[in-house]
């Protein structure tokens, strides 16, 4: 498991350690039933307070991502799609509301919008 | 028990440094002439209870120079432990001073020449624990009160005054016309009673000086 | 339960008091005590370890009152800032002086915390420079399974490389969540990673108990140009302070939308909360 924190980030630090759990979850890098370090044994290792990886850890039992069993740690829950869905839909959501108002901001129309989003679809496909 | 065990192994090593064989080889010089001087052997004796008083200063010094006391503290003992733990050490101060006054003084006569009455022994060996534990007694509690800087002036107020009084106590004696002889008379017909009330006196005196130096150290602040 | 318990804890001195210090020290974590210089930090920690006498107050230390059980320093190490040990001393007079009084003292613990601080055994503490010193202090702190270490100042006098060392090695310690630290420092950059909680204290009283995380998301470091901001506007930040070329200040993370977007806004780390805190004469108690 890697985990890379920056200090610099506007991101709090539990959410940058939560993020980088849940995209190695997602991508497979972490496996199901995975044991993942314990949280002194992670805050040891990355140098920070042992309240900050209790709460990634615990939003991220929260998520779904993984389990807590008493006495033994913090183990990867097997993938569910529709988690991962749900995840990359409220991210989505996020993302959509940005657009919308910078949209607004710079007066671009709906029509525009689609157009610049076929664009950048094209292009990605070609990469 | 334990905690005043090892307070005294924690004063043996704060004291330690200043008994040096060059301090004692001074000592021997200091009382081999004073005896030879004075053709007497018991003035070693004095001469080693003040030494042993000047230790006793020594632990308190050492513990106010270092800042010791923050660490006689935070170690898991109380103040009780403590204070009765340096008491204990000056007790033991105090026999090893009459040791090895007696061991000083058996060379000293064998080497100078100089004999003496046993009885006589036995009276100076107990007038000076007398006087060391007299004197420490008024000195503790002062030096648990106020620290040894700030004590060091009144502390050693009995020693100079003990020493003046002894060098002129011939004259005072002459002086308030006491009948020297008469006390004497009195003290020799009534030896069991003499020391049996000094005896007394003294450990009244060390009794009361220990619950003074446990009450004063309690109230210390560091 | 807590390792420590503070409540009301009230000394008063000629131009000083502590005024009604209040917070807990919790088990497995570590908490850090932050504030300027004559804050106070060192006043509570001699009171926590009856260095000196409350007027009022009460505290507890393991859920039990000190003066009455001395025996449960067997439990605590301590690094303080008196000299401590005697002059004339060797980091083995001090085992030998000290080793006896602690149920558990561990002896190979010592001489490996020597031999990683670099002390050398046979030296005598005369010689030793101050940074050597408070590393004697901390390898005894952990040479005896203590299960709270109570540190005032343990990194001043220490080099960068010293103080990751501590860092880690606290760190270690905590890794047993029996263990729980109380680390004062006016030196903040040392907790800012590793603190769990931080309890502030300025002018003897506590502006600040909770989690580090919680104070540092608290603030927003705020700059702007000098004609950015209103008057009405500067009243509410904290530590304002002005230069040719614009202002900084704090303000509350939850003020920032009061504020015109266009100014900066930073996050903030525990240094800069001291000094904006430390500047703002009349800030309030939240």
């Amino acid at each position: 498991m890697n985990i890379i924190i920056s200090n610099t980030s506007k991101v709090p630090i539990y959410e940058q350690i939560k993020e980088q759990i849940k995209e190695q979850i997602i991508n497979n890098q972490i496996l199901e039933n995975e044991q993942l370090p314990s949280i002194r044994q992670l805050a040891k290792d990355l140098k920070i307070s042992v309240i900050t990886t209790t709460r990634a850890y615990n939003e991220l039992e929260n998520e779904g991502f993984v389990t807590s069993v008493a006495g033994k740690g913090f183990y990867v829950m097997p993938t569910n799609k529709d988690l991962i869905k749900e995840q990359a839909y409220k991210s989505i959501e996020e993302h959509y509301l940005e657009i919308l108002r910078l949209s607004n901001l710079a007066q671009i129309d709906k029509k525009e919008l689609q157009n610049i989003f076929e664009i950048i679809e094209r292009e990605s496909t070609n990469e | 028990m334990n905690n005043i065990k090892n307070f005294i192994k924690l004063d043996y090593i704060s004291i330690k440094p200043y008994l040096t064989i060059k301090n004692l080889i001074i000592l021997l010089f200091i009382v081999g002439i004073m005896s030879v001087s004075m053709q007497q052997i018991f003035i070693i004796f004095s001469a080693s209870v003040l030494m042993g008083i000047i230790y006793v200063s020594y632990t308190f010094a050492t513990a106010e120079i270092n800042e010791m006391d923050p660490l006689y503290l935070t170690l898991p003992n109380s103040k009780k432990d403590i204070v009765l733990g340096r008491y204990t050490f000056v007790f033991i101060v105090m026999l090893f001073t009459i040791l090895a006054s007696l061991i000083l003084a058996l060379m000293f006569s064998y080497i100078i020449g100089l004999s003496f009455v046993i009885k006589d022994l036995l009276l100076v060996v107990f007038v000076n624990i007398y006087m060391f534990l007299m004197i420490t007694s008024f000195q503790i509690p002062i030096y648990f009160r106020n620290g040894y800087s700030k004590s060091k002036a009144i502390a050693l107020a009995p020693i100079y005054l003990l020493s003046f009084i002894i060098i002129i106590l011939k004259k005072i004696l002459d002086l308030l016309k006491i009948d020297v002889n008469k006390i004497l008379l009195f003290v020799i017909n009534n030896q069991f009673i003499t020391i049996t009330t000094s005896i007394l006196l003294l450990i009244f005196i060390m009794f009361m000086s220990i619950n003074l130096s446990i009450k004063f150290y309690e109230k210390r602040e560091f | 339960m807590n390792s420590i318990t503070i409540n009301n804890l009230v000394k008063n001195y000629e131009k000083f008091k502590l005024d009604n210090v209040s917070f807990n020290v919790n088990k497995g974590y570590i908490t850090g005590f932050i504030g300027p210089n004559g804050a106070g930090k060192t006043t509570v920690l001699k009171s926590i370890l009856n260095l000196i006498k409350k007027d009022s107050g009460d505290i507890k230390l393991f859920d039990k009152d000190l003066e009455t059980n001395t025996h449960l320093l067997n439990d605590v190490g301590v690094v303080l800032e008196y000299q401590y040990f005697s002059n004339d001393w060797t980091p083995i007079d001090v085992e030998k002086a000290i080793s006896n009084y602690y149920e558990n003292w561990d002896s190979n613990t010592y001489i490996n915390y020597l031999n990683k601080f670099n002390l050398d055994k046979d030296k005598i503490i005369k010689d030793f420079s101050k940074g050597m010193k408070v590393k004697l202090k901390i390898a005894c702190a952990l040479s005896h399974n203590a299960k709270l270490l109570i540190l005032d100042e343990p990194t001043s006098g220490l080099d960068p490389v010293a103080r990751d060392e501590l860092m880690e090695i606290l760190q270690e310690y905590i890794s047993d969540e029996n263990n729980s630290v109380l680390f004062s420092t006016h030196i903040t950059s040392d907790l800012e990673k590793i603190a769990d909680y931080i309890v502030f204290i300025k002018n003897g009283k506590i502006i600040f108990d909770g989690e580090k995380d919680d104070l540092i998301e608290k603030y927003l470091l705020i700059k702007g140009g000098l004609n950015s901001i209103t008057s009405t506007e500067k009243k509410k930040i904290i530590g304002y302070r002005e230069y040719n070329t614009g202002f900084e200040g704090l303000i509350k993370s939850e003020d920032k939308i009061n504020f015109n977007e266009k100014l900066i806004f930073e996050k903030v780390n525990l240094d800069e909360i001291i000094v904006f805190l430390n500047k703002e004469v009349h800030y309030e108690q939240h």
